[in-house]
């Protein structure tokens, strides 16, 4: 049964709504508490506690920075892809691999039939939108991403394994619906990598999001845009959030090649520096993305997810994106 | 004759405490807990490991695993002068990284920065021979920001300078066959004109020495006409993309038909990408047999040729990278008695 009615909304006419990408830093006790489940000394109840606090501080912390539309903070999610892969039937998690640097990850491996089977992310989307009176966004990875981001031992196809995934996380997208999220962003970062498969990641997207009454946004991040452009706006969601700062509005340029005709989510926070930029210098890029894109289909955001940032940098950051933002929406 | 290997880097970890050794150094150095020098053990140790599984599946021509290697294109550009290493890019389709170099001063090579590795691996090898690798010019310039202009062309060729020194180098320390990587070329079809200028430079002056151009991350098939026209005794090829849906023995008949007769090949035929397992019998009979029975038909039975994975193996686990290798010695050991 839907309570869709209960979920609030982002106020008709507010201009530049200020959200984020969907991560937040995990403070400290949250890591050593993750380290210790895994050690057999913390109880996975004790860590489901600690994760719901650090959710209500999370969404505390938006609302009193002044944030229009929210999110849980993913508290309780690691790796994108592998949080899905845990809760999701058909995957393995494998041995370590290397991300970068000194940096490794379990990527995970589609070992049988990817299925869903029950609501992965639905009780933490009811957690998060009972703690506020403001929309909270559901966030999802999105098919695409999970096909490229995984091993395939089962599908041997990697448009068999993007469809089966598309269907799922369809599945879960619904769920959330029913659980009243009015905004379902589904992560492509991928996308941008692959110039050659965006017509799968169209397609794959297309079932996510097909039928689904929701607004329904992307985020896309680091990677060959102009190989992609404009047909990546055939991406069937109404809105992109888009890193815009840590390549110097590049992006802005490339749409003034060809018109960007969706809502566009402007990255203003390099999320990959640990300076705070300016409030004029995220007023300049705001003012800039104004530019390109008119302001009743422009929101203000981060570049990307804050998790790679100290929780002081995070809000830090947030805090110069409002101030910015209000002095823009004055002038308009 | 038909000789297994790796085609170049391995799992720098794995699951098993011994083999978590070099995270721990790195991670205990970056907190200035330990001295540089025991970085530079860990990376023994994990050398040590790599060899001993390459060594442990039986395969003939061994590499270091480039455990020391940072990342396939800012390690060669930090031991070249002429370059600043500079913020993270994402490396061709993987969902791993490596460190932009910045060509901002003329291109040079001061002093060996591969040998001492080359011959810690041989001294752990013995008595299994080594292959020296070394990542290639069109690539080093491809993947480099250009902050002079010098264009593709100058670029790629004064590197070629530069790493001709570190080849010299290689062969006076022992190195009988010397790989140079040029991932880039199959996904920059446009530069192959520059491939046969560089590499002469590049190969310059060697005298014993054999050179295996090895290409990966993608079909350099459309350039077997380049290929065969470059200065180097074996040429190498990702083989995965370039069957694709199409039968293996009509690109058998391709690679024999533009590929000398005098010249070796290296076959990417165990992937090095994907966790998932294939049978040696599988890729033996769909892939390597059809094409080895081109390649060593009249006119080329005593070509060398080189099974090797179709990429590096740093993006598996460490397990499954160990039962790729046990996969690759095992088609060669079915091709062998077939072509002995």
């Amino acid at each position: 049964m839907s309570d869709a009615a209960a979920a609030p909304a982002l106020d008709q006419g507010l201009l530049l709504p200020l959200s984020t990408i969907g991560s937040f830093p995990k403070p400290e006790r949250l890591t050593k508490a993750r380290a210790g489940v895994a050690r057999g000394e913390v109880t996975p109840d004790e860590l489901l506690r600690l994760e719901r606090e650090e959710t209500v501080a999370c969404i505390r912390m938006q609302e009193g920075l002044g944030l229009d539309l929210l999110v849980d903070g993913e508290m309780y999610r690691g790796d994108m892809t592998a949080y899905f892969a845990e809760n999701l039937e058909g995957f393995r998690i494998s041995g370590l691999v290397r991300s970068y640097g000194n940096r490794y990850y379990r990527k995970p491996v589609v070992a049988g039939p990817v299925r869903w089977s029950r609501p992965v992310t639905v009780e933490w989307f009811r957690f998060a939108q009972a703690q506020t009176a403001k929309p909270v966004k559901a966030i999802l990875t999105g098919p695409y991403t999970m096909m490229d981001w995984s091993f395939d031992d089962h599908y041997g196809s990697r448009e068999a394994l993007a469809m089966a995934l598309a269907e799922v996380i369809h599945q879960e997208a619904v769920a959330l619906v029913e659980a009243g999220a009015r905004y379902v962003q589904i992560d492509e970062p991928a996308v941008s990598v692959r110039p050659d498969e965006i017509d799968l990641a169209i397609k794959a997207m297309a079932q996510v999001t097909g039928g689904l009454e929701a607004r329904t946004i992307t985020h896309i991040c680091y990677g060959d845009f102009p190989a992609i452009y404009p047909r990546l706006l055939d991406l069937p969601v109404d809105q992109f959030t888009l890193e815009l700062s840590n390549s110097d509005l590049g992006l802005l340029q490339l749409f003034k090649t060809s018109p960007f005709t969706k809502e566009l989510g402007a990255g203003v926070v390099d999320v990959h520096t640990h300076v705070v930029e300016p409030v004029e210098v995220m007023q300049e890029r705001i003012r800039a993305a104004l530019a390109v894109v008119p302001a009743a289909r422009l929101y203000v955001n981060p570049d990307c997810g804050l998790k790679t940032r100290s929780p002081e940098q995070a809000e830090a950051k947030l805090r110069n994106m409002v101030e910015a933002t209000r002095e823009v929406r004055r002038t308009l | 004759m038909i000789l297994a290997a790796l085609l170049n880097n391995y799992p720098r970890i794995g699951d098993r405490p011994e083999e978590q050794v070099l995270r721990r150094a790195i991670q205990r150095a970056d907190r200035g807990e330990i001295p540089p020098e025991e970085v530079a053990a860990a990376e023994d140790e994990m050398t040590r490991l790599a060899i001993a599984d390459q060594a442990a599946a039986g395969l003939d021509l061994l590499t270091d695993g480039q455990i020391r290697w940072h990342d396939p294109v800012s390690h060669v550009a930090r031991g070249l002068a002429g370059f600043r290493i500079e913020g993270l890019l994402r490396y061709f389709d993987t969902n791993t990284y490596y460190r932009q170099p910045a060509a901002t001063g003329p291109i040079g090579r001061e002093k060996p920065f591969l040998v001492q590795a080359y011959r810690f691996a041989v001294g752990v090898a013995a008595p299994r021979p080594v292959k020296a690798i070394v990542t290639g010019p069109l690539t080093l310039a491809r993947l480099s920001r250009d902050t002079l202009n010098r264009g593709l062309r100058d670029l790629a060729l004064q590197i070629a300078s530069g790493l001709n020194r570190e080849l010299l180098d290689l062969e006076a320390a022992g190195a009988a066959l010397i790989q140079v990587d040029e991932p880039a070329i199959a996904r920059h079809p446009e530069d192959a004109p520059i491939l046969r200028p560089a590499m002469r430079r590049l190969v310059s002056g060697l005298t014993t020495a054999r050179v295996l151009l090895a290409t990966s991350f993608g079909d350099a098939t459309p350039l077997l006409g380049d290929l065969a026209l470059a200065p180097v005794d074996l040429i190498g090829l990702d083989l995965r993309p370039a069957i694709g849906g199409a039968d293996a023995g009509a690109l058998g008949s391709r690679l024999a038909g533009a590929i000398p007769a005098e010249a070796g090949v290296a076959l990417g035929i165990v992937d090095g990408r994907n966790t998932r397992l294939e049978s040696a019998e599988t890729i033996y009979e769909g892939v390597a047999r059809p094409i080895l029975q081109a390649l060593l038909a009249a006119g080329a039975p005593k070509r060398v040729v080189h099974l090797t994975t179709s990429h590096g193996l740093e993006f598996l686990p460490r397990d499954v990278a160990r039962a790729k290798l046990s996969i690759l010695a095992a088609v060669r050991d079915r091709a062998r008695q077939e072509f002995p």
